[in-house]
Parts: C-alpha cells; sequence; structure tokens
C-alpha cells in the first residue's frame, strides 16, 4: 500500500506555502476537451465516465466520480471563432451536467470540433 | 495543525499520482490531473502583455483579436482543455467567453492559440480585449 500523509500545509523549501485546503478546493475535479462532430467524443478527459449526444450541439457530460452537489463551477470555451459553449444548459446535476455549443450571431445549436468544460468544486 | 515542507511531491506508486481526499471524504482523485498546468490573465489590447500567469515563457500578438501563449513546460499532447473570459467592451457587443483555439490553427503541445471576437462571423470579427484570462487542465509532458 502507498504512504499516507495527513497534513495542513505545504511549504516549498523557500518557504512558500499554501494550505491543502486550497489545494483540494481549488483543483479542478473534472476537465474534457470534446468534439460534437460527426460522434459526440471525449478526445481527452480527466473523471468523465462518458459524454452524452443529445442532438446538434447539444451534449451531456457525466462524472466517474460524483460532486457533493449540482452547485459547481463549469468554465469552457468553444474552439472555433463566434461559438460559445454554454454550460448548465439544461440538466445539471451531482453525477453531471447537460450543455450546449451555439452561435454567437445566430444563437443556433451548432456542432464544434474542439470544446472545453473545466469542473470546480466540491468532490461527494 | 501538521505541515509538510518540501519542494517536490512525487507518488510512491507511480511517480505521477499523488492521490488526494475529496472535500465529502468519498472519493479520492489524482493531484496532478486536477492541478491547472497553467494560467494567464492578459492585456490584450494596445501592446499585448502578461499581468500575471503561471507557465507561461511568452505572449505574442498575432493582430487583432488573436494571441498565442506559449507555455514554459509543454504538455504532452495537443488535447489539453482550454477555458476563459474576456472583457466586454461595449453594450452593443455579446458578452460571454468567446475565447478559443481557433478551427483555423493546429493545436499543438506547446501553446494556444486565443481569439476574442464580438458578434460576427470568422476572422474579421475578431477584436483585441483589455482583459483576457486563459486556463489550461491536461497532461504536462
Amino acid at each position: 500500500m502507498a504512504g499516507k500523509i495527513i497534513a495542513d500545509t505545504l511549504e516549498t523549501g523557500a518557504g512558500a506555502d499554501i494550505a491543502t485546503s486550497y489545494v483540494v478546493n481549488g483543483s479542478a475535479k473534472a476537465w474534457v476537451k470534446f468534439t460534437t462532430v460527426t460522434t459526440t467524443a471525449a478526445d481527452n478527459s480527466f473523471n468523465i465516465s462518458s459524454l452524452d449526444d443529445d442532438g446538434t450541439g447539444d451534449f451531456g457530460i457525466n462524472f466517474t466520480n460524483s460532486m457533493s452537489s449540482a452547485e459547481y463551477s463549469a468554465p469552457s470555451s468553444a474552439g472555433e471563432d463566434n461559438r460559445t459553449v454554454y454550460t448548465n444548459f439544461g440538466t445539471v446535476s451531482s453525477s453531471g451536467m447537460d450543455g450546449q455549443v451555439r452561435q454567437t450571431t445566430t444563437n443556433a445549436v451548432v456542432d464544434t470540433a474542439r470544446n472545453s468544460i473545466e469542473i470546480l468544486g466540491d468532490l461527494a | 495543525m501538521s505541515e509538510i515542507i518540501t519542494d517536490k511531491l512525487t507518488g510512491k506508486t507511480s511517480a505521477g499520482d499523488v492521490t488526494i481526499t475529496s472535500e465529502g471524504g468519498s472519493a479520492t482523485m489524482q493531484l496532478q490531473q486536477g492541478v491547472a498546468k497553467a494560467w494567464a490573465n492578459f492585456q490584450g489590447n494596445s501592446t499585448a502583455v502578461f499581468r500575471d500567469g503561471f507557465n507561461n515563457s511568452s505572449l505574442t500578438d498575432n493582430g487583432a483579436g488573436d494571441y498565442t501563449v506559449t507555455f514554459t513546460n509543454v504538455m504532452d499532447n495537443a488535447n489539453h482543455a482550454n477555458s476563459g473570459m474576456v472583457i466586454a467592451q461595449s453594450t452593443s457587443y455579446l458578452n460571454g467567453p468567446m475565447i478559443g483555439n481557433s478551427a483555423s490553427y493546429t493545436m499543438v503541445s506547446g501553446s494556444i492559440r486565443v481569439t476574442t471576437n464580438y458578434a460576427g462571423s470568422g476572422a474579421s470579427n475578431r477584436e483585441d480585449r483589455i482583459y483576457v484570462n486563459v486556463t489550461t487542465h491536461g497532461d504536462l509532458a
């Protein structure tokens, strides 16, 4: 079994310190880079069990380890000019959330190749 | 209160895997995967310049609303997740995180290409923004 350390603070040899609460609370609990073109699929991810294809530009992400509540932060970006990933666009729960990619010019849902979402909050 | 003084954390079983316990105590997660590998707050208008950041070696102004943020330590692959937010500069513009790795560019492991736009179509609607924030998660090399 690997070793286990219980500590409240981490400090570098140079004297810079940080409370471990910042490390635990400040770390992203999930992230995913994904496409909705043709097949909705992750190119790379962490703590993501699956993605849902809910139609054109309409997706869902599901967590491997659930969050403690639905009140997490989900910053995002779309990988193309004038497109935006709208997170929390639909069902949001501790185990996953829905979202959409839309054209900022027309508000139409659209499939896009390079979308990113990061999840910050408390794990269950 | 306990305190660890160290310059480096390395997993015992696997060097790249240090596990932390969740806030709720019922799950564990890999510390290395959750930590942001780079972030930047930069001025995108006039002379593009970093205000603050982490793991960024340079900022290149490629033209209106078009920047390259180069990492000091490169990622393991091109499939990193990037999110961001920009300041709106007019009430006539749509607000929101209109920022990303433009489809015009190939994603690479050593940098991200960031574009900022106002409502419109294509590169002709790119526009410099005073405040641009970007964060990168993924696998470091």
